[in-house]
């Protein structure tokens, strides 16, 4: 499959850590979390072809009851990807007695809608993004709690979103790849916006995932039922979409732009487009590249100034 | 080297040492235990915090003595199953903490040493090659021969690496071609830095080569204290005056499925898919590394970000240890604000930043592996 021929061979720690502990059974019980982009400025410009919000609703609480349907033990959490503040709105702070999925649903779209009442002075100001990186962190810290009270629980993360990426959250994000990464935790994202998401992509690729645009957005349900439904297990007889191209270029730190050549500083890595006589993040004087390197090596070494 | 008589005095003194100290931690509370190993890690996030200048390209030659005296059964089942095993799990976390460092293996077994992996930025095969090799056990340890190889080597990586040798050794003897010192200044002159880790006793050779090289040397008292002692050498040191600090030109390329095989760069071998020189559009099969073809060092950007959380730390939280019914984002629930927990009993810790509350548990995990704030990624439009 493209996905083997794509991992790179750092991939191979994560993928021992999926496997050395205990290998995959069918009988895992597993937490699901559900990242749901709720950015209402988004929700109120889709395009003729694009699902509205109401139907997505519909269309993930449907997901939801069929990843319960698997097994009873199965455990749900849902985060809102919300501009200014993410939530975890399901379990709440309430008594977790909603095992039905009826409960579930109210308890969400309740809490859906007292955290989006104050939407109408967002509406316009699309200057405010969904902070992904954020929910994204309370996705993990709350796994990391679970796991604590159950340590054989499977967790794996679902993101639904349809914001473009905000590139300062790039780091961010990347920190919450690789914990994932080390926890071996699958990232699955399914693209409900008009413009690919290169982090998104980078997530589902190094965490082992699966990353989908949905090309009929009215067939979500079915999307989702065929690729996101089965663990990791089986997942191993399927044929499931894959990447055949993933964008690992940076973003410098200078502009933000993304390059595919660039200058990094040796003492911090930050990268820039551009020569720079000092580091910005680290202050550190730069010497001028050296075009080759073993004369460099045979000089004497001067003290780098400070 | 050492006498028989202070080889005794040192043995039985460590020995002494090892069994205080774990009489002392069952002494303890374990609250206590954990409010120490607490201030511990606070103190090295702090200095985390002030020194960001690392070196974070590091060119480490690992040594593992497989001489006879790896044999002796004082760990469990074996030091050389437990010396194998951590050395394992160094490799990991280095490569973990430093993405774009690279490693060498050499066994030192037979008076002699042998480079069995050279410099590379690929775990799996150092561990392979290391899970292999360390079957085979012979005759002695000898430090000179295993310092001279891993030079031969650090004397030709840029100017811009921190240069190392990490020595594992269980003898308490080295057997030498030459005068060591010799060595040692060859070593001094070249910026290169030894770290030995002893198993046995300590050893008045080992401690002049590592004073003379500005490294450190430890010896270990048991299985753990030797892991953490390994484990203490993966984070990244802080830059020395001597490396050359620069702007080193590098290549992100992206990685293509192509629909027929090309040959790549490294191997001379037809490859499907491969990642593209930005510079001269050749094909290699493996990141991180330099082109082939123009020498332009490529690197995928994740490699980059692995270690960024080292230039934008987290802040340390403040602890404040009886409950605070605070508010936290509006919200009047006493709460943990990333996994919701009640914060009743338990210790509170709040984010300088963004005044989140936070259990003993995210605090943790926050710290350790994700790296992130919740409450401050959360307020949209702080600039990192
Ligand atoms: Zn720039
Ligand atoms: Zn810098
Ligand atoms: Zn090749
Ligand atoms: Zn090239
Ligand atoms: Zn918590
Ligand atoms: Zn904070």
């Amino acid at each position: 499959m493209a996905w083997e021929a794509l991992r790179s061979n750092r991939k191979i720690e994560a993928d021992g850590a999926l496997s050395a502990p205990r290998g995959l059974t069918q009988d895992d019980t597993s937490l699901l979390v559900v990242l749901l982009d709720t950015n209402p400025y988004i929700w109120s410009q889709r395009k003729q072809k694009e699902l509205e919000w109401s139907s997505v609703l519909e269309h993930v609480f449907n997901f939801m009851s069929a990843y319960r349907l698997l097994k009873h033990e199965n455990r749900l959490a849902f985060i809102s990807v919300h501009p200014g503040e993410s939530k975890l709105l399901y379990p709440g702070s309430t008594d977790p007695t909603g095992t039905d999925m009826e409960d579930i649903k109210n308890e969400i779209v309740t809490q859906l809608n007292a955290h989006t009442r104050n939407e109408e002075l967002l509406k316009s100001n699309s200057g405010w993004s969904p902070m992904l990186s954020g929910a994204l962190s309370l996705a993990l810290c709350y796994i990391n709690r679970i796991q604590r009270e159950e340590p054989l629980i499977r967790p794996r993360i679902l993101v639904l979103h349809a914001s473009p990426d905000v590139s300062n959250q790039y780091i961010s994000i990347m920190n919450c790849i690789f914990s994932a990464q080390k926890k071996s935790i699958l990232i699955d994202t399914c693209i409900l916006g008009s413009n690919d998401s290169p982090f998104l992509q980078q997530a589902s690729h190094l965490t082992g995932g699966i990353y989908l645009k949905p090309s009929q957005q009215k067939a979500l349900l079915q999307y989702a039922l065929t690729c996101y439904l089965p663990d990791p297990f089986a997942r191993k007889f399927l044929s499931l979409p894959t990447l055949t191209r993933v964008d690992f270029r940076a973003s410098c730190f200078c502009h933000k732009e993304t390059i595919d050549m660039g200058f990094v500083c040796s003492v911090c890595l930050s990268i820039y487009c551009g020569i720079t006589l000092v580091c910005q993040t680290c202050g550190t004087r730069l010497l001028q590249m050296g075009t080759a390197k073993k004369p460099l090596v045979k000089k004497a070494l001067p003290a780098a100034p400070k | 080297m050492d006498s028989d008589d202070e080889k005794e005095e040192r043995r039985s003194y460590n020995w002494e040492k090892g069994i205080d100290k774990t009489w002392e931690n069952i002494g303890e509370d374990d609250s206590d235990l954990r409010a120490q190993e607490r201030k511990r890690k606070k103190r090295s996030t702090q200095k985390a915090i002030q020194n960001v200048r690392k070196g974070m390209t590091r060119y480490v030659f690992v040594v593992l003595d497989l001489s006879k005296s790896i044999l002796d059964k004082d760990m469990k089942p074996s030091r050389l199953t437990v010396a194998v095993k951590t050395v394992e799990a160094f490799i990991l976390d280095y490569f973990d903490q430093n993405p774009l460092s690279q490693m060498g293996v050499i066994v030192a077994r037979s008076s002699l040493a042998e480079k069995i992996t050279e410099l590379s930025g690929n775990p799996s095969k150092h561990i392979s090659t290391l899970t292999s090799t360390s079957t085979n056990v012979s005759g002695e340890f000898s430090l000179q021969n295993s310092l001279e190889v891993a030079r031969s080597t650090l004397c030709y990586v840029p100017a811009y690496g921190s240069r190392e040798i990490i020595i594992v050794s269980g003898s308490l003897s080295t057997c030498d071609p030459g005068d060591i010192f010799e060595t040692v200044e060859l070593l001094k002159k070249e910026g290169i830095k030894v770290h030995i880790i002893g198993l046995s006793a300590e050893v008045y050779v080992c401690r002049a080569v590592t004073e003379r090289t500005s490294g450190s040397y430890h010896v270990a008292l048991n299985e753990p204290h030797f892991r953490e002692l390994l484990l203490n050498l993966s984070p990244p040191p802080p830059s020395s005056s001597k490396t050359e600090t620069r702007l080193i030109k590098m290549g992100f390329p992206q990685r293509r499925a192509d629909i027929s095989p090309s040959l790549c760069a490294c191997h001379q071998q037809p490859k499907y898919g491969g990642y593209y020189c930005p510079q001269c559009q050749s094909k290699c099969c493996e990141l991180p590394t330099d082109c082939q073809v123009c020498g332009l060092t490529l690197i995928s950007s994740p490699h980059l970000a692995r270690s960024y959380h080292h230039l934008f730390p987290v802040p340390y939280f403040i602890e404040h240890v009886p409950p605070v019914a605070q508010k936290t984002f509006g919200r009047d629930e006493a709460a943990c604000l990333s996994c919701r927990v009640a914060l009743s009993q338990a210790a509170v810790y709040t984010c300088p930043q963004c005044k989140g509350n936070f259990c003993t548990e995210c605090d943790d995990y926050i710290h350790d592996s994700l790296h992130n704030c919740p409450g401050c990624e959360m307020q949209s439009r702080h600039n990192r």
